[in-house]
């Protein structure tokens, strides 16, 4: 018995570190997301040549992908770590697997998107842009066990 | 509560309802284009890419710069459909006369409407007509026409209707011709001018026949255009790529690079390839920049040369044979001058235009009419070597869309990067100062012998000055073109004493009277425009003196052409006492007469001559010799010549 409450009091223990963790990082990252809008804005603002220009809307376009990408997923990272307190009985490892993807896709899709207009191939971004793909796996997985975790919680 | 339920059930939520129409309204905002309307696409040629071509919408995705430094151009512009934002000229409540006739424009709900009498009926004479045809119109039946597209945007805008349908009252119903309405708009000036008036054409009281977009002007102002000529060549279903001249145009149909670029692999494999320094010809695209210089300057000269295609019924049927690559000779016969023309692609041309080759070029072969560079480059020394359009000139990286230079190759860049031995002291060369005007190689090299769009432009036959081809041919030489006090002469003995060009035996004229008034007052209308021209040009003013020049611009006011008394009143504008001049060069006769008086008493009342001499016709006290005047007068060369870019 106090074996069986040994590992829910871990389990809870680890279900709030990574609740919080998603919090601190999605609070933060927020930030740091909605500062690139704000340094966006004032490229657009002193009508900066080498964000508006047309032969770089390119740069202009995967930034500003950067720049959403980078808030709606630290926005998720918020939800995720209130939707985690919801799901107490979801098994850890999965729980781990579904944050640690939404953890890298927050790093990766935006980082890729950045990346991706700091050099550009005329109507193609550069290189940089190839951390989006592996993102966007990442993302998927987190929102698909997330999801999953619901469903079985429900039954 | 149970009328409620039901009252839901009965269909969707009204948020779903909302939503739908939301989507529907922003998807039909989306795809319809805001600017063309359904009536005027009707009347507009054809779309199709029918022979591989892409357009150029598609090329803006993966070439964004080059796109945008072709939208920024005149090259895109050079026809457009007809809508508020491409038309420049005033059309609304505009009643316009001209040769007895009377033109009426009016606009109505963003439509533009022209009611103007048939073209047709001025394109054969009338007895003629009367002799072919009893039943036809002793005076021009009036047309109602709606203009659907633009040709240019920098100097002149001018405007195409398509032929009203049968029965209303057209001497022919619609057969599918884009007809130019004949006026143009003056960008520069804000009016409008008969659109005769606006070339160097013989003087005529009468106005001349429709010009037809579709098998003329398409050629070279649309990509992949088909004419569609009926074989009775009365009637066109013509079809066309692209209005405008886009990316196709220089780089061929680009159908197959688009899909096999659509892979995203590809395509980094080929940035990837760049970056390593490595950057080879692409099967899929033509790319002039890397074509081998004679081809990559033929995809220039499809358009900027003096030709006609080879297979005229291919031509008339299906367009442009030519594509971006070939060799131009397999497709078009490029016309050189010659006084015994053989080739039959040229001698039909002259049983069309009788003076076809003596309006468009100097008789030493040199072109003179504008956007015929290609013609002016193939007598140039040198020109067969790895010199193309692209060393002077960039269609993507220019500085201004007037020449479009490459910003690495303005003034004298363009020149000493393969002519170094002049670049360290480069007045050894040319005898005068460094700075000075006199030491751009253009100004020498590629004087303003080339008329077109009441301007002399740049000649791009690359050759020196000479005083012998001057007094052989008529081409005026850059000394004189720059010194226009000075005497033929004083060219000749000036080339013979620093180039050792040998001397020439000149007529009484040519040793005692400055060169530019001989060109001015005797010479043919080229001569005469190339020479009211360079009277107001600065580099020529500064070292002419200029007050001088004014009686000989005053007289040129009075010129029979009309095109020549507008750059005449251009020059004339800048000298002092003539900065509110007014004048129209298209208003009668004795208008014209009484305006060239007053600028003659303007010129006196600013202070006379400033410079004189016998050479000059003028003493001191601004006294003219008239008898010499008159007499140059009479001398003048009245051929009628048509100079039509």
């Amino acid at each position: 018995m106090s074996g069986r409450s040994g590992v829910s009091q871990q389990g809870s223990s680890d279900l709030a570190d990574t609740s919080r963790l998603h919090l601190r990082v999605g609070w933060w990252s927020l930030l740091v997301f909605l500062t690139l809008g704000l340094v966006l804005e004032i490229l657009h603002g002193f009508k900066v040549g080498l964000y508006l220009d047309v032969p770089n809307s390119t740069r202009r376009l995967v930034w500003t992908l950067a720049h959403t990408h980078g808030t709606l997923l630290s926005v998720l990272n918020l939800v995720f770590a209130m939707s985690i307190r919801l799901t107490p009985d979801w098994k850890g490892s999965s729980r781990t697997l579904a944050s640690r993807c939404l953890l890298g896709a927050l790093v990766l899709i935006p980082l890729g998107f950045f990346l991706g207009g700091v050099f550009i191939f005329g109507g193609d971004p550069g290189i940089g842009v190839i951390l989006v793909p592996p993102g966007s796996l990442l993302l998927f997985i987190s929102v698909l066990l997330t999801a999953r975790a619901f469903r079985e919680s429900a039954e | 509560m149970v009328n409620s339920l039901k009252s839901r059930s009965a269909g969707p939520p009204s948020w779903i309802i909302l939503l739908v129409c939301a989507v529907i309204t922003v998807a039909a905002g989306v795809l319809r284009s805001p600017d063309v309307d359904e009536d005027l696409e009707g009347d507009l040629p054809e779309k199709t890419t029918g022979q591989g071509f892409a357009t150029s919408a598609t090329c803006q995705s993966c070439h964004p710069a080059q796109y945008d430094a072709w939208h920024r151009s005149y090259h895109r512009t050079m026809t457009q459909v007809a809508t508020p934002s491409t038309v420049l000229a005033t059309f609304d409540d505009v009643v316009l006369e001209d040769r007895g006739f009377r033109y009426q424009f009016v606009v109505r709900d963003d439509e533009i409407w022209v009611e103007i009498p048939d073209p047709l009926w001025f394109e054969q004479p009338l007895w003629l007509m009367e002799i072919l045809d009893p039943s036809w119109p002793g005076t021009p039946p009036r047309i109602e026409g709606r203009v659907v597209m633009a040709t240019g945007s920098h100097h002149m805008q001018n405007y195409w209707i398509r032929r009203p349908d049968e029965g209303e009252g057209a001497l022919d119903s619609d057969d599918g011709a884009l007809i130019q309405v004949p006026w143009i708009w003056m960008i520069q000036e804000e009016r409008w001018v008969p659109n005769q008036d606006s070339f160097i054409s013989p003087p005529s009281d009468s106005p001349q026949g429709p010009l037809r977009w579709n098998a003329t002007c398409s050629q070279c102002h649309s990509v992949g255009t088909e004419p569609r000529t009926s074989e009775s060549f009365d009637s066109f279903d013509t079809r066309t790529v692209e209005l405008g001249i886009a990316c196709e145009a220089c780089h061929g149909p680009g159908e197959q690079h688009v899909r096999f670029y659509q892979s995203p692999v590809r395509r980094y494999l080929r940035h990837f390839r760049k970056l390593r320094g490595e950057d080879p010809p692409d099967p899929t695209i033509a790319n002039p920049a890397k074509l081998e210089p004679r081809r990559s300057v033929e995809t220039c000269a499809q358009c900027h040369s003096f030709g006609k295609w080879r297979d005229q019924e291919g031509f008339r049927r299906n367009g442009v044979p030519f594509r971006p690559g070939d060799e131009l000779d397999e497709h078009m016969s490029v016309f050189l001058y010659t006084e015994d023309p053989q080739d039959p692609l040229l001698l039909e041309e002259l049983e069309t235009e009788p003076t076809a080759l003596e309006s468009r070029f100097w008789r030493d072969g040199t072109i003179r009419v504008t956007g015929r560079e290609y013609n002016g480059l193939l007598e140039s020394p040198g020109h067969t070597d790895d010199m193309t359009c692209l060393s002077c000139h960039s269609m993507h990286d220019y500085e201004a869309p007037d020449s479009q230079l490459d910003p690495d190759f303005t003034g004298n860049r363009s020149c000493l990067g393969c002519h170094t031995d002049y670049a360290e002291e480069i007045s050894e060369h040319t005898r005068h100062l460094p700075e000075s005007s006199g030491s751009e190689c253009m100004n020498c090299h590629m004087p303003h012998t080339t008329y077109g769009l009441f301007s002399a432009i740049r000649s791009h036959r690359i050759d020196s000055p000479s005083a012998q081809v001057s007094l052989e041919t008529g081409r005026p030489n850059a000394c004189n073109l720059c010194h226009l006090d000075k005497t033929m002469e004083w060219t000749n003995q000036s080339l013979n004493e620093w180039y050792g060009q040998p001397l020439v035996e000149m007529g009484e004229d040519e040793r005692s009277i400055a060169a530019s008034i001989l060109w001015a007052m005797k010479g043919d209308v080229a001569q005469r425009t190339i020479l009211a021209w360079h009277m107001g040009w600065d580099a020529a003013r500064e070292v002419s003196g200029q007050t001088w020049m004014a009686p000989y611009l005053a007289q040129l006011l009075m010129d029979s052409y009309s095109a020549t008394r507008q750059v005449a009143y251009r020059s004339i504008g800048a000298f002092p006492g003539f900065q509110n001049f007014e004048f129209d060069f298209i208003a009668s006769g004795p208008e014209r007469e009484e305006k060239a008086r007053e600028a003659f008493q303007r010129w006196i009342q600013a202070g006379g001559p400033g410079r004189a001499g016998a050479h000059l016709l003028i003493d001191e006290n601004a006294a003219i010799d008239f008898a010499e005047w008159a007499r140059l007068l009479a001398e003048q060369d009245q051929r009628p010549l048509k100079i039509i870019e």
